[in-house]
């Protein structure tokens, strides 16, 4: 440990001011520290995708295109791709929230391994740095789907290069936090923290973790085999010197398909989470749901080959994928009527997180409903490649991961930071992010049914009202973020101080202050079933909520 | 039976696929017959999903004379099975009807008597070989008649797209690909590129002409095998077809590659630091081996045209020509 | 894994006792738990490599008949025994290291250390020798008249198949992945001597030899694949 570190805490004195200065937080071992340190370059990340996404929605105002060249539709299109799903998305919720609130938790002092923590976070970082710098050198027009051989071109310059080498830090990083996390939930639980016990986020980021370790590697050699490709010609990937440029689809989606899954299980962790405490009601059916999560990590590496139904692969193995694609409807349905039957005969509070998760049920059930027509051979053949793709997976992606990232960061902004957010506001935001959301991609589904394909710069006339309602949303929805960010962030200077169980949850990090110290507790938490509300009673809005007797198992 | 059937689809589309395009292909019926059962099985279970919600939200919400939650079991294994089994039970069900038509789609053998077209696509333009010996930028093909295209690319993937059809393959360089299927519907509809390509990526169209039967086909496929009349025609024709103003503008706006408009003659500055004139050499080698010269400030991206002898020449007389002016 | 540095932590503790352990017994399991999780990681990334040969062999099993000639079959099997000797040597120093016994460690780190060495040194012997006959990877594969001399006479008499550089990109892609994790090995191995020689090491302590042994093993294993694969194919 750093010598930082190994000073006791004095009692009461919160993370945050636990060491001061720089050093104290870029040299950090603190789990909470690198979330919040995550959590900053995440939204960073979030932002600049998101004015890609705006420069985009506004050149498709017009079909011929209203703003930029072809060529810089091109790069932004793919910019905005691979800097949303690599920095955004796929991280966002593992190690920007799941870093802060893992070990808390388990009711441990921190992860499992504390310098791989931080060493994850500077790959990541690094990463970062080659995306921006592979901006700056010209950026690259590959889509963030990077096949060959238009990937890996001649003409293609250093932009491939320096993503590709982005992509394999941030994947090792993913790697590293996987394994951590993983470690983290079997080992660090008090001895009576059962399996069965935990709150279902960490079974949803357990499964997570498995994808992480078992997806990703393949993703790492494949970006590799593209740099050497690209470089030394090695005709692997490239028809010209005797490869095989399908190989590369296949390889990309063994990772990019399980990928989809290591972004959408931790947002139904959080789901899980928020539908209870809001319902104040135990989550039903718990074992169902915990093992669905397991169910959708291990079906969702069985599936890859549905992105390649038209890429000339043989029709029965086509029926094959199509088949075990369908399958995940199980468990994502068992997760969706579990998560209903909780509110049922519940006490719903109507909180800024439980709004997110409300509209959450929709949006998820939008983009998961229409995976089925993506899944089922005879529709996805005309669909595939369409703006009914495009919509479908920014459903799932953007809509649902996003909203439960929401939902998450109000749930826990005031264990992170120790104050509440306007309610008020977060409302607003909350509405006005549904509704831009479904204005903007609802249209998109319509273009793509009417044969409209992807990643185009320039479109028929035909399209154009659709395209329209789409810019239109997306406004509507930047917007709406934008009153959430202006919501958190005015919290930190306005908003009253919060108490350590602000919603009357059951799981550890709420016996923990707010903001916690920084071995997280002052003394060891009491152990109890992350959904047993017995006993929790509110003793005032500024108090908060607190086990009567402070009784445990 | 299938008469009544047929109506109830259609019914059904109207609501639920009412966005999409002509059906001109013997398969599209079927596709979009799935398309409609899996529409209207989704929308009945998103509206479970939304009522259920809202209900429960107005419900059970919380309030001063409700704070507290009703006694309700914590799991039921009986109906948690329930609502597995269902979703099971329907997803065979999607599957069984989706890979049935599916097979139809994804037939290999077109029979001895097929329509047999060449397709081959290029950075930025599809390029279609016919029966009997015509090459066009359109693909022709006639009403009822099995058709079979053997595809390949002489760059990237490509991805040949017939939304009216309800079919699309991608075209892979290094191998050929094959889609096989019937016309239903004469008439023209839109051929467009699925799989990215690069910078005209959203330009690269073409056009499906559907005879309404063969003699006009027949009657299609021989008036372009004439001889032309000159030269400038020769290569207005290898211009338009080969897809060389996808680039090179003719008109003297900028594109991609350098403008044919008073191409002609020009000194041009090479991206290597040298010069050129463009005379007849020079338009040879920039046709059969593009990346040997490249002028300043153009991307080295056009791939070689295999064009033949007098072709080549009908280009550069068409160049000519368009640096006298009409 | 995360051992700290002596010194830095409270005196009632155990010295290499991370402040957020209760136990050495939970630190050892902890760290052998993420091991394997990592090495698991390891065998898919080495896995997509794999892959690639048996598509490529599947697809174009001639070629891997007519490439593998170039490969020295006895330095394979030189280098086989080699890592399994270190292997021996890996395990034999957890051991040590588990019953206290300093020097036995110390001898056990740096014969797996030497032939670690001795490994790279044949493979470089064997890049240098293909290398300079003009065998390189996919495009660079220009094999000169004096190695095409070496073939048997049957192979000789028919037309090469295309793309065999194809073949040795797969080969120094698996084979120099592999080096790379040898090297990275032969770095742990000299920061385990140096503990070792400071002392840091005995019953109570003794994770890191154990995990870098860990990874040592499978880096044994991999190559226990690849010299069938390329030199006996």
């Amino acid at each position: 440990m750093s010598t930082a570190q190994a000073v006791p805490a004095a009692a009461g004195e919160s993370y945050l001011h636990h060491g001061r200065g720089v050093r104290s937080w870029l040299l950090t071992l603190d789990h909470k520290r690198i979330g919040i340190m995550y959590l900053v370059l995440v939204i960073g990340a979030l932002f600049l995708g998101g004015v890609f996404a705006m420069v985009l929605r506004l050149h498709l105002w017009s079909p011929g295109g209203a703003l930029v060249s072809n060529d810089a539709y091109n790069k932004l299109f793919t910019l905005h791709g691979a800097v949303m799903v690599f920095l955004f998305v796929i991280p966002g919720i593992p190690s920007a929230l799941g870093n802060f609130v893992v070990p808390l938790q388990v009711g441990a002092k921190d992860v499992a391994f504390p310098r791989v923590n931080l060493l994850s976070f500077y790959l990541y970082l690094a990463g970062a740095l080659l995306f921006v710098g592979a901006l700056v050198a010209g950026g690259l027009d590959t889509g963030w789907t990077l096949y060959p051989p238009y990937s890996l071109e001649d003409a293609r310059g250093l932009g491939i290069l320096l993503a590709l080498t982005g992509v394999f830090l941030a994947g090792f990083s993913s790697i590293l936090t996987g394994v951590n996390f993983i470690a983290t939930i079997h080992k660090m639980r008090p001895p009576r923290m059962g399996w069965f016990d935990l709150p279902l986020f960490l079974w949803a980021l357990y499964a997570t973790g498995i994808i992480q370790i078992i997806a990703t590697p393949v993703l790492g050699i494949t970006v590799a085999l593209g740099f050497l490709e690209r470089l030394f010609h090695l005709g692997i990937f490239l028809p010209e010197y005797g490869g095989d440029p399908v190989l590369f689809q296949h390889f990309f989606w063994f990772y990019s398909h399980p990928a989809v899954y290591i972004m959408i299980l931790p947002a139904m962790g959080i789901v899980s989470e928020v539908v209870s405490v809001f319902s104040r009601k135990p989550i039903f059916g718990y074992r169902f749901i915990a093992m669905s999560s397991i169910a959708i990590a291990v079906i969702g590496f069985l599936v890859w080959g549905h992105h390649m139904f038209v890429s000339g692969q043989s029709r029965w193995t086509n029926v094959i994928f199509s088949f075990l694609t369908l399958l995940v409807a199980i468990p994502s349905a068992i997760k969706t009527f579990n998560w209903l039957a909780t509110m049922y005969k519940g006490a719903i509070v109507l909180k800024t997180p439980m709004i997110y998760v409300l509209t959450f049920f929709a949006i998820f059930g939008v983009g998961g409903l229409t995976g089925l027509f993506l899944g089922a051979l005879a529709t996805d053949v005309p669909l595939h490649d369409t703006y009914f793709v495009v919509a479908h997976f920014h459903f799932v992606m953007v809509g649902a991961v996003v909203t439960a990232f929401l939902a998450g960061l109000h749930y826990w902004w005031p264990k992170m930071t120790g104050r509440m957010y306007d309610e008020r506001l977060g409302r607003i935001s909350a509405a006005l992010v549904f509704l831009g959301f479904n204005l903007t991609f609802i249209p998109q589904f319509l273009a793509g049914v009417a044969g409209m394909p992807r990643r185009y710069a320039t479109y028929a006339a035909a399209f154009q009202g659709m395209n329209r309602l789409s810019t239109v949303g997306a406004m509507v929805l930047a917007l709406g973020m934008l009153i959430a960010a202006w919501s958190l962030l005015g919290s930190l200077f306005r908003g009253r101080r919060a108490p350590a169980n602000p919603w009357g949850a059951a799981s550890l990090e709420w016996a923990a202050a707010s903001p916690p110290v920084h071995d997280n507790f002052e003394s060891p938490p009491a152990v109890v079933y992350a959904y047993d509300y017995s006993g929790l009673e509110l003793i005032s809005e500024e108090a908060g909520w607190a086990r009567a007797g402070g009784t445990s198992r | 039976m299938l008469h009544s059937t047929e109506r109830l689809t259609s019914a059904l589309l109207l609501a639920g696929t009412g966005f999409m395009p002509e059906r001109a292909s013997s398969v599209a019926p079927g596709v979009d017959g799935v398309f409609a059962f899996i529409f209207w099985l989704s929308a009945f279970f998103l509206a479970v999903i939304v009522v259920l919600t809202v209900l429960f939200v107005v419900r059970y919400r919380a309030r001063p004379a409700r704070p507290a939650p009703e006694p309700s079991p914590a799991h039921d294994t009986r109906l948690e099975l329930l609502w597995s089994g269902i979703p099971l039970a329907l997803v065979f069900v999607i599957f069984g009807v989706a890979t049935k038509v599916y097979l139809e789609m994804s037939r290999q053998d077109a029979g001895a008597s097929a329509h047999r077209v060449q397709v081959t696509a290029r950075k930025w333009s599809w390029w279609f070989d016919h029966p009997g010996g015509k090459g066009a930028k359109e693909l022709h093909l006639v009403v009822g008649r099995p058709t079979e295209l053997v595809m390949a690319s002489a760059d990237v993937i490509h991805s040949l797209y017939l939304p009216d059809f309800r079919l699309k393959q991608d075209v892979v360089p290094g191998r050929f690909t094959r889609m096989v299927f019937t016309p239903s519907l004469a008439g023209t509809f839109p051929i467009v590129c699925a799989e990215f390509c690069g910078t005209n990526h959203s330009q690269m169209n073409a056009r499906a002409v559907v005879h309404p039967d063969q003699a006009s086909f027949d009657a299609w496929a021989r008036e372009g095998l004439q001889p032309e009349a000159s030269l400038v025609e020769v290569g207005k024709r290898v211009f338009d077809e080969k897809g060389c103003m996808t680039c090179h503008s003719v008109d003297g706006s900028p594109g991609v590659g350098p403008t044919a408009r008073s191409m002609w003659g020009r000194m041009e500055k090479l991206a290597d630091g040298g010069s050129v004139q463009v005379d007849e050499n020079y338009v040879r080698e920039s046709i059969l081996k593009p990346s040997a010269r490249v002028v300043s400030g153009f991307e080295n991206v056009m791939p070689p045209i295999p064009l033949e002898e007098r072709e080549i020449q009908g280009v550069i007389a068409y160049l000519q020509s368009l640096k006298e002016g009409p | 894994m995360s051992a700290p540095s002596p010194g830095s932590a409270p005196a009632a503790r155990a010295p290499f006792l991370a402040p957020h352990f209760g136990s050495m017994g939970s630190q050892l399991d902890t760290a052998k738990l993420g091991t394997w999780l990592f090495l698991a990681s390891e065998v898919l990334f080495f896995g997509g490599l794999f892959t690639a040969y048996a598509v490529f062999r599947a697809n174009h099993p001639d070629l891997f008949h007519y490439a593998h000639h170039f490969l020295d079959w006895r330095l394979g099997a030189l280098n086989t025994v080699v890592l399994i000797g270190s292997s021996l040597s890996a395990a034999w120093s957890v051991r040590c290291a588990q019953l206290g016994q300093r020097r036995g460690l110390r001898a056990a780190l740096l014969v797996t250390l030497l032939l670690a060495g001795v490994f790279m040194v044949v493979k470089y012997t064997e890049y240098s020798h293909k290398l300079h006959h003009g065998i390189g990877w996919g495009a660079a594969y220009h094999p000169t008249a004096e190695i095409l001399e070496s073939l048997p006479a049957a192979l000789r008499a028919v037309p090469a198949p295309e793309h065999l550089g194809t073949f040795y990109s797969i080969y120094f892609l698996m084979t120099g992945l592999h080096g790379i994790h040898v090297l990275v090995g032969m770095g742990l191995y000299l920061w385990l001597l140096r503990r070792a020689g400071r002392g840091d090491f005995g019953p109570g302590y003794y994770v890191p030899v154990d995990m870098v042994a860990l990874y040592w093993h499978i880096v044994d294993m991999i190559w226990i694949f690849l010299f069938p694969l390329f030199y006996l194919v």
